[in-house]
């Protein structure tokens, strides 16, 4: 281990919120979600002595818990598109609930959850790092080596279809 | 890009990228999920077992082997001396049998021209 054990139970407790989030709503499986979040520390715990500082480590974990996820999801054999719907109903009694407070509080968030998994992979990425990291497009486009054109025709498109979704989906919520 | 701009340029989101902000709200990790990362953080960084060396191996395996051939060599030597022997002896007690068996005959020869020389009347001096 390249950094001592209480510096890593340091880490996990400041990022493992972020971490795992990432993970939860770009796979959308649970246990998949904290395999992931706990392969992203292993591979911190080894690389953590070349990062400087706390924001380099967020940074580092952000981008290395994108990948992990990214190539979970093609390494999954059924796609999230065409179950979407029927997520929309199990995620309310199996999924985030495990958590309790406000996140499953909100029928209107649990739906919108469901209704990410429902877009693209590389739209949904752009969302999620957008509203759930708050991340301004050039910091989207730094973590994913990606022209922040794209980045930002991505965040639009997932935005729309996101919006499109929700008004089949959950009329009763938008206003 | 309405969306975007009203994000980025400080000006007010609409309600529903609001409502997309509330519902991503970081979760919760799973309960003992730094437990379970600093276990398997600990077990990656043990040592790993110790291997026999595996230098030494194929040379005690030859040793053994030397050991099986030499031991099959000295037996197949032993018994093929004890053949040479078996069949060494067997000529000589051959060679005894034919010996035994001239000396016979020469002396059943000498015999017989004794006992007609003594009927032809000559006297030996005995």
């Amino acid at each position: 281990m390249a950094i001592s054990a209480t510096e890593l139970r340091n880490a996990i407790e400041t990022h493992q919120r972020m971490v795992f989030s990432i993970a939860l709503r770009l796979t959308g499986d649970y246990g998949l979600a904290e395999e992931i979040a706990q392969d992203v520390f292993l591979d911190f715990s080894r690389s953590a002595d070349k990062l400087n500082g706390n924001e380099h480590a967020r940074f580092w974990l952000r981008r290395v818990a994108v990948h992990r996820s990214t190539d979970a999801l093609r390494h999954r054999s059924h796609q999230p598109e065409a179950t979407a719907e029927e997520w929309v109903e199990d995620t309310h009694d199996h999924s985030f609930d495990r958590n309790g407070g406000a996140h499953a509080s909100s029928v209107a968030a649990v739906k919108i959850e469901a209704l990410l998994l429902a877009i693209p992979e590389q739209l949904r990425l752009a969302v999620i790092l957008r509203y759930q990291e708050d991340m301004v497009p050039g910091e989207i486009a730094e973590l994913l080596g990606q022209p922040i054109a794209t980045v930002k025709s991505h965040l639009r498109r997932g935005l729309e279809l996101l919006r499109k979704k929700a008004a089949v989906a959950m009329k009763e919520y938008i206003r | 890009m309405s969306d975007l701009k009203s994000t980025n340029e400080g000006m007010q989101a609409d309600e529903f990228e609001e409502q997309v902000r509330r519902s991503l709200r970081h979760v919760e990790a799973p309960k003992d999920f730094a437990v379970r990362v600093l276990e398997r953080a600990a077990a990656a960084g043990k040592p790993l077992p110790l291997r026999p060396r595996l230098r030494h191996k194929p040379h005690r395996r030859w040793r053994k082997w030397i050991g099986v051939v030499a031991a099959i060599v000295v037996l197949v030597v032993l018994l093929a001396n004890q053949a040479r022997i078996r069949r060494e002896r067997a000529r000589v007690a051959q060679i005894q049998a034919q010996f035994d068996t001239a000396m016979r005959v020469t002396s059943g020869a000498l015999e017989q021209t004794r006992m007609e020389l003594e009927r032809a009347g000559v006297n030996f001096g005995e």
